[in-house]
């Protein structure tokens, strides 16, 4: 073979390899029938185990895994698997009765013994539920659970609705929690699951009405740009969290469904005021506060998508919103800002823009990452919006990994975070977590230094406290005097959504982001 | 290239991959961030305790000291065994081998396009030297080679998946109809730059002696192309092709990320994020090694080729 | 320095391309005075606003004005990139210039170490380093450097093996001439045009790469409006606000451009032999 010949069945071989290739990859999926739902999320889980981490979530938001009780509308406890239950007059002995028709999706059914296991076993794997609550003993009776506690647990019932108690058959031991998901049962059964993929059959045994799609598919597309491209040109049906700016693509009532709800989250940055940081003077936060247009950054930037911020705890949960904002005397206001600067002794005595004392310019690190789209946008609105007032701020984009760290080690003036208000249905960890009083690492989260005795001192009733009216009323003064303080800067409560094209009905975002993928989520009509 | 240089190389290839398994352990451990917390819950931004982030960081040995985590693993590389990625539960090397088909499907596929413009581009507008076809050539190509890479892709995903609604959106999968995109928007700036090079090597080859000869004795013009001028001008040229085809199986990461095309490039760029150092690892020594083994083999071949090296035993 | 100025005046490309490039040059500095807006002044009122009279490339997610920041990247960017390509070229150079005229073990010391780097893509290590150490400008700038300055030390290399066999380099090591004497006076001016050329053709390639980085948050970082970032950011409103990456994208495309067509004009001017 001379060399020219040698060279094109070279390049002759490389070409047929290519397309032999691109071929074989070829799996062009049917377009979606009215038999197979596709949904596009963001996931991060790469197990189904539901006592790992938080992988439960996962299993839940896929419509596989259920729980004894889950949270409505305005979150309280409502019946899921459990029909009803009720607490014993010591307060330590809750039962719960299960549902008679429930049935696991091999056909086994749900008995009390069942539950029992399942609760067991998470208690078992999960150092997380010992962190809820201990249970001195559980015991099973026919179709009642009984879990008695060592001390009061008035919020037992909302915890059972944490996905890391989602109830899986306990009796089946070949299978491959990671890559099967348990047992469970919900309308859907895993066909194939991969961190980047889930295909799920309807569960031919599922106990609660018809299963409306033969078959689901979850890719999971991190970026919410292709989310939103990906439902626009069809290739899903249904899209959760798609970006503020996006949302205007799907004003056309006559293709999609828009579903949208103040969630339980808040975005806000830490302050931190311990000594010898600029923001130990309360007159400097008022400053900052006063000096941040949040209404337009959550109206204009963020085009609607979030409420303006100002309390502690967002607008969705009954604890005092409209009460806590009207006590806000930080609204945006630039002069009032300066003249809080001016107090302080901060003046531009060099003219360069930015206030100084002592030689030396107010300037703030400003800590965030961009994982979520909303943090950035808000730093640098503050960063532009501060500038404004005279205060110069540093921004400062971290690795999400390391934000913990910097957290706990108060190595920042402003740290800002997207965090989820509610645990099991009720906000006082969060509430406590940023704010009470760090006495040698006992709240370790408290890396701001930040100390009021009046509010430990609520904390501390809050702790003890089982009547739901009172606790509320303890929650309000505290966010009170984290108000007065101005300890903590609230930027918004986001909104979170649902989109879904016409031809599925019912895709209804809840406030508490277990529930996506529900039966109640069939081809419409 | 004879037994003895074969060897030498080999050995040089596994010194190079030693060092280059240092300098990534160190960098990884040298930076900040903690893969930990992100293992836990992704990026849900729910409240971890510093226990479970403690008893997890225990268990995957991420508290010992640096130089016992390297020599760990290096042992166990020996072995065969390159660890276990956290970010998606897997042994590496499965992962990798999961991750190399698509990178190699979008390199054939890429490069296939590139030699299907280039080389008739690039010999024509070297024949016709000074034509406006030449010109034209020319003037494409330039702006083939200044164009970022990743702006072209999504200009070409703005127009042909949202405008024109002709190609999907969601990449993550491997099909016909996603790799369009990526192995166009590859294969038109490879294309710019090897239609320049198949260009310049014709060109010089045109300028040779031996071609003014030949045409003193009368042969033809197309007789001069094909059998003396083409053979000669494409040598040099297969070296070019094999690095730049190295390259891509290295991944053509940026690309890959603009289309979430699921390959190596992709993979890297997320291990990263993730601080999965097992897996960043295994991916930098696995595209190393690919890249020094196809240079290997090109040399050899090139050697093999050509009869005037292969007599002078270089 | 001569031969340039003979070189504006019968190279007629070489005149024009230099001439855009000092427009380029001059549209960074003068970018204060040129730009309607400051480029980092956020009026959030007027966030995303299409091209129109007032602001001509539009508006970003904070309201600032698109065309200044476009204006003033040009400043950011390009005092970036040639950073970057000085930093390459100083490194590169010096350490190819003490191989080839030492020799011996630091010769050996630093090819192995320059053939190691070669013999890897030079894009994905880059990544690694920059995503590793985490997003700055800084961080980019260490992660191409690492990953270009071989190239730079080779070609260094191979010059001063040839230009120390010249009579006159050999006449003056006979004579005594002090290495540092030998290296300035003698090695450095032969062999430093075709370095220059070398690195005038490498800006567009670099800052392409360069902007790769930002491109995937591995670069500079807001609010800078680097060309790069500008882009990542407008990606995510590509459907709603394309000119935020239309605009960056196109200025990108023709500094790279003229850059590139001035070192080709470059080359020809400072080494019309055309040896590669």
């Amino acid at each position: 073979m001379n060399k020219a010949a040698k060279l094109t069945a070279a390049l002759a071989m490389m070409g047929f390899l290519a397309f032999a290739a691109a071929g074989c990859g070829d799996d062009k999926s049917a377009a979606a029938t009215g038999d197979t739902l596709k949904f596009g999320v963001t996931n991060f889980a790469d197990s189904l185990e539901p006592t790992d981490n938080y992988f439960g979530w996962v299993v839940m938001r896929y419509g596989l895994g259920e729980c004894l009780v889950k949270f409505d509308e305005k979150m309280n406890a409502v019946p899921w698997l459990a029909e009803s239950w009720s607490v014993s007059d010591d307060k330590l002995t809750w039962t719960f009765k299960i549902n008679d028709k429930a049935v696991f999706s091999n056909g086994n059914k749900v008995t009390g013994e069942a539950v029992k296991k399942s609760i067991e076993r998470t208690f078992e794997k999960a150092a997380r539920a010992h962190a809820m609550f201990e249970p001195a003993s559980i015991t099973a009776d026919g179709q009642n659970v009984m879990i008695k506690t060592q001390t009061p647990v008035a919020t037992l019932p909302g915890m059972l609705g944490d996905p890391l108690f989602i109830i899986v058959d306990t009796s089946v031991t070949d299978r491959d929690y990671a890559s099967q998901g348990p047992i469970c049962t919900g309308p859907y059964v895993v066909k194939e699951y991969s961190k980047a993929k889930a295909v799920m059959d309807a569960n031919p045994n599922y106990w609660d009405g018809e299963v409306p799609y033969k078959h689901v598919e979850i890719p999971t597309i991190d970026d919410p740009n292709t989310r939103a491209m990906a439902l626009q040109s069809g290739e899903i049906d249904m899209a959760v969290n798609i970006a503020p700016g996006d949302l205007q693509l799907f004003e056309d009532k006559d293709k999609f469904n828009v579903s949208t709800i103040a969630s339980l989250r808040d975005v806000l940055a830490r302050i931190n005021v311990a000594d010898g940081k600029p923001m130990a003077d309360k007159r400097l936060r008022e400053a900052l506060l006063s000096s941040l247009d949040r209404e337009t950054y959550c109206k204009v930037l963020l085009k609607d998508t979030f409420v303006p911020g100002g309390p502690y705890l967002p607008p969705s949960v009954d604890y005092g919103f409209d009460e806590i904002k009207a006590l806000d005397k930080n609204q945006y206001n630039v002069e009032r800002a300066k003249e809080l600067l001016a107090e302080a002794g901060w003046k531009d005595t060099n003219n360069d823009g930015y206030v100084d004392k002592d030689g030396k310019n107010l300037e703030l690190d400003f800590i965030f990452y961009s994982g979520r789209a909303e943090l950035p946008l808000f730093a640098e609105a503050t960063q532009a919006d501060a500038k404004k007032a005279g205060i110069k701020i540093n921004l400062k984009n971290v690795d999400y990994n390391v934000l913990d760290g910097i957290g706990t080690r108060g190595e920042y003036d402003l740290l800002i975070s997207n965090i989820l208000t509610l645990a099991a249905g009720d906000p006082e960890v969060f509430i406590n977590q940023y704010l009470k009083t760090n006495v040698n690492g006992s709240n370790p989260q408290n890396g701001s230094g930040y100390s009021n005795p009046a509010f430990d001192a609520l904390s501390d009733r809050l702790a003890m406290e089982f009547d739901p009216a009172k606790r509320r009323a303890l929650i309000i003064d505290m966010q009170k005097i984290i108000m007065e303080d101005a300890a903590s800067l609230v930027f918004g409560y986001p909104e979170t959504n649902m989109i879904s094209s016409k031809a599925v009905a019912n895709a209804k975002i809840m406030p508490c982001d277990y529930y996506w993928l529900t039966k109640d989520v069939k081809p419409a009509k | 290239m004879t037994n003895k240089q074969l060897l030498s190389r080999i050995a040089q290839i596994l010194v190079v991959l030693l060092g280059i398994s240092f300098i990534t352990f160190a960098l990884v451990m040298l930076s900040p961030g903690d893969p930990v917390r992100q293992m836990i819950a992704g990026n849900e931004d729910i409240i971890v305790s510093q226990q479970e982030i403690d008893a997890l960081r225990h268990e995957l040995g991420l508290d010992k000291p640096f130089i016992f985590q390297y020599l760990d693993w290096l042992g166990r590389a020996v072995q065969g065994d390159f660890g276990f990625s956290y970010m998606v539960k897997k042994p590496v090397v499965e992962q990798l081998m999961e991750s190399l088909p698509a990178t190699v499907i979008l390199a054939l596929a890429s490069t296939v396009f590139m030699l299907l413009v280039s080389i008739p581009a690039g010999i024509y507008s070297a024949v016709k030297h000074g034509s406006v076809f030449d010109y034209v050539v020319r003037g494409l190509t330039f702006i083939g080679v200044s164009v970022p890479n990743f702006w072209m892709g999504l200009m070409l995903l703005w127009i042909f998946g949202l405008k024109l609604r002709l190609l999907p959106i969601v990449g993550g999968r491997v099909s016909l109809e996603t790799l369009i995109l990526p192995a166009l928007t590859l294969g038109i700036v490879m294309a710019s730059k090897f239609t320049r090079q198949v260009r310049t090597a014709v060109l010089e080859e045109l300028n040779q002696d031996y071609v003014v000869g030949a045409r003193a004795r009368g042969m033809s013009e197309n007789h001069i192309l094909w059998k003396e001028v083409l053979p000669n001008a494409m040598l040099p040229l297969i070296t070019l092709l094999g690095l730049s085809f190295g390259n891509l199986l290295g991944g053509a990461a940026v690309v890959e990320i603009v289309f979430s095309w699921p390959g190596l490039g992709y993979l890297a760029v997320q291990s990263i994020i993730y601080r999965d150092f097992q897996l960043v690892q295994g991916i930098v020594l696995w595209i190393a090694l690919m890249y020094m083994v196809i240079n290997l083999i090109i040399d050899a071949s090139y050697n093999h080729l050509d009869p005037r090296l292969r007599k002078a035993g270089r | 320095m001569q031969t340039l100025i003979n070189g504006l005046k019968t190279n007629r490309a070489f005149a024009v391309t230099s001439f855009f490039v000092l427009l380029l040059i001059a549209v960074a500095l003068a970018a204060p005075l040129i730009a309607p807006y400051d480029p980092l002044e956020a009026t959030m009122q007027n966030a995303y606003l299409a091209p129109n009279a007032d602001h001509w490339f539009g508006t970003d997610k904070l309201g600032r004005d698109n065309f200044s920041r476009v204006l003033y990247g040009a400043a950011y960017s390009l005092s970036s990139v040639l950073l970057l390509v000085t930093v390459i070229f100083v490194i590169g150079t010096t350490l190819g210039v003490v191989a080839g005229y030492f020799g011996g073990k630091v010769d050996v010391v630093i090819m192995r170490v320059a053939d190691m780097m070669i013999s890897f893509p030079g894009m994905i290590l880059a990544i690694a380093i920059a995503g590793i150490l985490g997003g700055s400008l800084i961080n980019a700038i260490i992660a191409l450097t690492v990953v270009t300055w071989t190239k730079y030390a080779r070609l260094a290399r191979s010059m001063v093996l040839k230009v120390k066999k010249r009579d006159f380099v050999e006449a003056a090591i006979v004579n005594g001439g002090t290495s540092t004497h030998i290296l300035w006076k003698h090695i450095l001016p032969n062999i430093l045009p075709l370095m220059v050329i070398t690195a005038a053709s490498d800006i567009g390639a670099m800052m392409m790469e360069l902007a790769g980085l930002s491109f995937l948050g591995f670069g500079s970082q807001p609010p800078a409006p680097e060309w790069g970032l500008m882009l990542n950011e407008g990606r995510q409103q590509l459907q709603t606000a394309p000119w935020l990456m239309i605009f960056p994208g196109l200025a990108i495309f023709i500094t790279v451009v003229i850059f590139n067509l001035w070192g080709d004009a470059l080359r020809d001017v400072l080494d019309p032999r055309q040896e590669e």
